[in-house]
């Protein structure tokens, strides 16, 4: 009986090694242990057999019946793997091709700078605030200290709607819209596109803007001045020279404008900075009593402080872009080279 | 403007190098935009007469001079054309430097010697180009150093001056600048002293005091303040001195006459505008009037003006003379014959004066500095300093002045007596700074400010501490602290004259003391107070994430200006309405503030096509502005070309799909933001787009915009041979439809079952009014649906027919569906939208 079991282990594995497809070794297993299989009628036999002679056919049997279905699946996982790699081979693609999709679009320069700023300006409390762009004359002028008849009017080449609206010359009347409807303590960026009717090579009749306010008890020019250090140095490295001049507009007083150390020949003089060394990229000042009396603050109760920039010129200067037109011609191989995070 | 160092010199005693005092200059407010160094290295030149010209002996074109310099003789050999023996000239000798640098050595010319050079304006540095030998006047005295006695060494200083400082449009403001910065004295100009004769004359009329003087009358006491005139006679063809032509020259005016010339550099010096009529010329007396209306007057440059009532004329019985402070008249214009004038000094109303100027195009200098705002107080002594000028120089006689005063009618000036309480403790806790009473009040000072410490306006003199009778002081801005107006740290300040219009608080007084001081020495700081926000931080993270979804689905951003050309609204068909027209355009391609962003993309596309880019995805954020709405902003893109298309893989060429694949890119943009419920519905009447590949997007509750493929007929306006797909929405309709904030809410974890279905539905049916009613009639039970198969095949289905194949999804939170229960409700579910929608069951 044993050795008709050993005689049916040697015959099992010859037919596994002839075995060469999955569905051959299932044949296989049928055979030997499905329910007619041969090792399967042996074990029902079993039953026919002394105690004697159960005991040990029966722990043999149960052992080969082991050995053989261990055999069956080894060399089905490997029949399997085989086939899976077989199938990998053929299944290969050429990943160096190229990527199909459209890849990444890229942000337009003014729109990346401005983010900048806002970013930048926000770590220190700042937020910013929108309004339109058709103003009424009192918010543009009027309310910014600039009445009809005063001088820097000039400065402000307008555009004028027919109706009598104006596109407005900066985003002070934003501020101006801000303070009418929040109360102070604030502190506000005022970012938007800003028009003046003038135009040659160096200035387009439409830029951008970044006005900024804040708005609070004792509040001095040091800390203008603090702010304004901060926000130039952390955009443009924290060993540029900032300096401020003393300036006139009519809403602030007193007032400043700011240069930086020239971006291109550090301070040296070139071209950019009219061999001066320097950049005049802002203007700021005290927030002007009449502003405040024109929206409703107490000049008594509140100071503040207020500041403006060009997103243009800034850009430019950022990004070392050369032509003012490049920024609103939009063309594509322009735009395109502005990918990336920052 | 231009300033003589020399000149500024006479003023004030500064002696620090020029850069160091340009950089100065700057940081106090006075922008010194340029410096020009003059002569600097000029030597050796001297004044010399030519005693005789021969020719030279082998030279057609030279001759050979003996000049003397009125102690030795030096012969000369020149090539010049325009002298003649008897000229007085500059002549450089052996050993003189002209401007250039080049140094002068006795030579040979064609074999004669030559000791030196006779000079032109050009080798002195004086002129870029001249025309010969510089000619001087006869009585210029021979031997003298040139350089000294034209004062031709020198140093211009090119300043922008701020518009509210009209006191530094002359030589005396910057000086005083300069006086106050270095902490030195300003002296006087030297001035006729008019009191010393009689005839003073004040008020409403003017009278005559002796023979040859004027009468002034002022009729228009709002537009002119302050009027005088006074004659000047014998002042025969009088040459301007040298010194006086080389001031007028490095400041940029042309020296012309020499009543003309003294005028100008007075209104230089002192900043005083200054007119002279002929004398002969004035008819009677002079009246300063508002003009009539259709009265005209012929101006200095030969133009003939209409003027009308509210202008400010001076006239004479023969009518007008002069337009005030813009510009004199012809008929009464002094030229070479003229012996008297009539020299007016005056000060007119700025916003008068702005408004005549405008009116006429004429921003004369004159005009530009009465609109800055003149010292008032400053008329009668340019007055003066002309007639010393011309008296000293000339020998003329000098009228007495005439004087005829009205009011200043400025709103603010009127009622300001120039008098300002500082409280130098609110005006350190202002700046950030801690100035001291001397350093700010001897400041102030020297800007000619009078300063009475321990003062106040009201009562003219302080509480002495301690008294303990009446407390004169004022509560602070803090609203807890008194104010000790009798401390040394406050004091009524009195305003110069030549800054009341521009000085009129405190703030102003801070501003003066901060910039004379410099900024520099201001401590910087962060703000102090806490962080505030105000904004709706939450639009603007929107906003970027919208932007951001767009980059990343491969789209540009572009920025367009907000107006675009009449014509895109006529190849847009759009209205056009005065509220939204500019009505002062710089040029007709942007003057129309855009109605919708569509326009602005086309052009950049057409402008892309133009360059050989035929294919891209852009969009814009920017503000739009409907004719009979408010402004607002939209995001709006287009893609261009076969960009979709645009694979090396057969498989991802799906042609005609694009349409469908963009609004699958601005739904998922949407729904990236959280908006939900999004309804795309298929019509969408406008002409920018083709009428059978548009349709709108809303929300629950808003419109939010609309997209397809742009109309043929708009991009063969714009010359676009692409095909063109577009979306525009509404931002703020967007953020209003943003979900606030997701809520988790358990899902059915027990099996789901799935009934598939096809329907044959007729072509124009649109496919959400199919969703729509199938959305309407599902049961309960059935959790999702989905369309996951369409087909068209005229064959099968005819031609006007299609087949659509969808998935109805049915679970139960609760219990595990039965197949019976799936079935009911699904037959239900069928039955119901057969009745609802004209369609059959495949
Ligand atoms: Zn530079």
């Amino acid at each position: 009986m044993i050795s008709r079991l050993e005689e049916l282990k040697s015959k099992c594995e010859t037919a596994l090694q002839n075995a060469d497809t999955v569905s051959g070794i299932e044949d296989v297993r049928i055979s030997y242990l499905g329910k007619k299989g041969v090792l399967t009628d042996i074990l029902k036999g079993l039953k026919d057999l002394s105690n004697e002679e159960k005991a040990s056919v029966g722990q043999a049997a149960n052992q080969i019946k082991t050995q053989i279905t261990d055999a069956i699946d080894a060399k089905r996982h490997a029949l399997e793997r085989d086939e899976m790699n077989a199938k990998l081979v053929s299944d290969t693609v050429d990943v160096s091709a190229p990527g199909v999709g459209r890849g990444s679009g890229a942000s337009h320069p003014l729109h990346r700078m401005e983010k900048l700023i806002v970013e930048c300006l926000g770590r220190i409390g700042f937020s910013t605030v929108s309004g339109p762009e058709i103003e009424t004359e009192f918010n543009n002028f009027e309310a910014l200290n600039i009445p009809a008849s005063h001088p820097a009017r000039d400065m402000h080449d307008t555009f004028y709607m027919k109706d009598g609206g104006v596109l407005r010359t900066h985003t002070s009347p934003v501020q101006i819209r801000a303070m009418q409807t929040m109360a102070p303590p604030l502190r506000i960026l005022a970012p938007g596109k800003v028009f003046r009717c003038d135009a040659d090579v160096s200035h387009s009749p439409v830029f951008h803007q970044i006005e900024g306010l804040l708005v609070d008890k004792h509040v001095s020019f040091a800390e203008l001045k603090g702010t304004l250090e901060f926000f130039l140095r952390s955009l443009f490295g924290d060993s540029k020279k900032v300096r401020f001049r003393p300036s006139y507009f009519p809403f602030t007083v007193p007032s400043c404008e700011v240069d930086l150390e020239c971006v291109m020949c550090k301070g040296k003089g070139c071209g950019i900075c009219k061999q001066t060394g320097w950049l005049e990229v802002m203007g700021a000042g005290m927030v002007h009593r009449n502003v405040f009396k024109a929206v409703g603050y107490d000049p008594e109760e509140v100071t503040g402080f207020a500041f403006g920039l060009g997103v243009d010129r800034l850009a430019m200067l950022y990004y070392q872009i050369s032509d003012i037109r490049l920024l609103y011609e939009n063309d594509a191989r322009f735009i395109s080279q502005f990918k990336g995070a920052a | 403007m231009k300033f003589s160092l020399n000149w500024i010199r006479e003023f004030v005693d500064i002696n620090v190098p020029v850069d160091e005092l340009a950089e100065r200059l700057t940081l106090s407010g006075l922008e010194v935009e340029g410096v020009e160094t003059l002569g600097a290295s000029l030597s050796g030149i001297v004044v010399g007469r030519i005693e005789s010209i021969e020719k030279h002996p082998d030279a057609d074109k030279l001759v050979v001079c003996q000049v003397t310099d009125g102690k030795t003789r030096h012969q000369i050999v020149t090539g010049a054309q325009n002298i003649k023996e008897g000229d007085v000239v500059p002549v450089s000798l052996p050993g003189a430097v002209l401007a250039n640098g080049m140094e002068i050595k006795a030579s040979e010319l064609r074999g004669v010697p030559s000791n030196g050079m006779l000079c032109s304006e050009t080798e002195l540095g004086v002129s870029d180009e001249a025309a010969g030998i510089w000619i001087l006047p006869q009585d210029t005295p021979l031997g003298v150093d040139f350089v000294e006695y034209a004062r031709l060494r020198d140093a211009v200083l090119d300043i922008g001056i701020l518009p509210n400082r009209g006191d530094c449009q002359s030589v005396l403001g910057i000086a005083r600048d300069i006086s106050a910065i270095y902490e030195l004295d300003l002296k006087e100009v030297e001035i006729l002293d008019s009191r010393s004769g009689s005839g003073m004359t004040a008020g409403g009329s003017g009278m005559t005091a002796s023979e040859k003087s004027i009468t002034c009358r002022n009729e228009a006491p709002d537009l002119c303040a302050m009027y005088t005139a006074r004659t000047i006679s014998n002042v025969w063809q009088f040459a301007t001195p040298l010194w006086m032509q080389r001031r007028l020259q490095v400041s940029g005016v042309r020296p012309i006459s020499f009543i003309v010339d003294v005028t100008n550099y007075v209104l230089l010096e002192l900043g005083q505008p200054l007119h002279a009529f002929d004398a002969s010329k004035v008819k009677g007396a002079i009246v300063v009037r508002s003009a009539e209306d259709g009265e005209a007057l012929v101006t200095l440059d030969e133009q003939e003006r209409k003027l009308v009532a509210g202008q400010c004329v001076i006239a004479d019985d023969a009518g007008a003379v002069a337009l005030a402070g813009v510009m004199g008249g012809a008929r009464t214009e002094i030229n070479d014959h003229t012996t008297d004038v009539v020299l007016e000094a005056a000060w007119f109303d700025p916003v008068a004066t702005r408004a005549t100027a405008t009116a006429h195009v004429l921003r004369t200098d004159s005009a530009v500095r009465f609109e800055k705002g003149l010292d008032i107080a400053g008329v009668e002594r340019a007055s003066n300093r002309v007639a010393h000028l011309i008296k000293s120089l000339a020998g003329a006689e000098v009228g007495d002045i005439c004087q005829a005063s009205g009011h200043t009618k400025d709103s603010d000036a009127s009622s300001f007596d120039g008098k300002i309480d500082v409280d130098l403790n609110a005006l350190n806790r202002l700046i950030g700074v801690q100035y001291t009473a001397d350093q700010a009040w001897g400041t102030l000072r020297r800007l000619g400010y009078g300063v009475a410490v321990g003062v106040d306006s009201r009562s003219g003199s302080g509480m002495t501490a301690g008294s303990g009778i009446t407390v004169v002081g004022s509560v602070t801005a803090a609203g807890s602290e008194i104010v000790d107006h009798s401390s040394e740290m406050f004091a009524c300040v009195t305003v110069p004259t030549w800054r009341r219009h521009d000085v009129l608080g405190w703030q102003e007084v801070a501003e003066d003391i901060m910039r004379v001081v410099g900024m520099d020495s201001i401590a910087s700081c962060l703000p102090r107070e806490s962080v505030v926000q105000v904004s709706k931080s939450d639009d603007e993270r929107v906003l970027s994430q919208l932007h951001s979804f767009f980059i990343a689905n491969g789209f540009s951003q572009v920025i367009n200006f907000s107006m675009v050309g009449q014509e895109d609204a006529v190849k847009c068909d759009w209205k056009t309405t005065d509220s939204r027209t500019i009505s002062n355009p710089l040029t007709p391609a942007e003057s129309v503030m855009r109605e919708r962003i569509l326009p602005s993309l086309l052009r950049v596309v057409g402008h892309d096509a133009s360059r050989q880019v035929n294919r891209g995805a852009i969009f814009e954020f920017g503000s739009v502005f409907p004719s009979d709405g408010v402004q607002d902003t939209h995001l709006a893109g287009v893609v261009y070309g076969d960009w979709f298309e645009s694979s090396y893989r057969p498989e991802d060429k799906l042609a005609g799909a694009d349409v469908l694949r963009l609004k699958g890119i601005v739904c998922a943009a949407l729904e990236a933001l959280g908006v939900i419920q999004i309804r795309v519905d298929k019509r969408c009447d406008d002409g920018d787009l083709h009428p059978g590949q548009a349709g709108t997007i809303a929300s629950l509750k808003h419109a939010l915009g609309r997209f397809g493929k742009v109309h043929p007929a708009r991009l063969k306006a714009y010359g676009i041979s692409v095909p063109v797909s577009y979306f525009e929405i509404n931002v703020s309709s967007v953020l209003k439809s943003v979900r606030p904030q997701p809520k988790y809410k358990a899902f059915g974890v027990l099996p789901h079952t799935r009934r598939d279905i096809a329907i044959v539905v007729p072509k124009d049916l649109a496919y959400s009014s199919i969703e729509s009613v199938l959305y309407k009639k599902k049961p309960k039970l059935c959790k999702r649906l989905f369309l996951f198969d369409r087909f068209e095949s005229v064959e099968h289905l005819g031609a006007d027919k299609l087949s659509l194949a969808f998935a109805f999804v049915y679970q139960d939170d609760e219990t595990t569906l039965t197949d019976e229960v799936v079935n009911l409700a699904h037959t239900e579910f069928v039955a119901a939208i057969t009745a609802a929608l004209p369609i059959e069951i495949r």
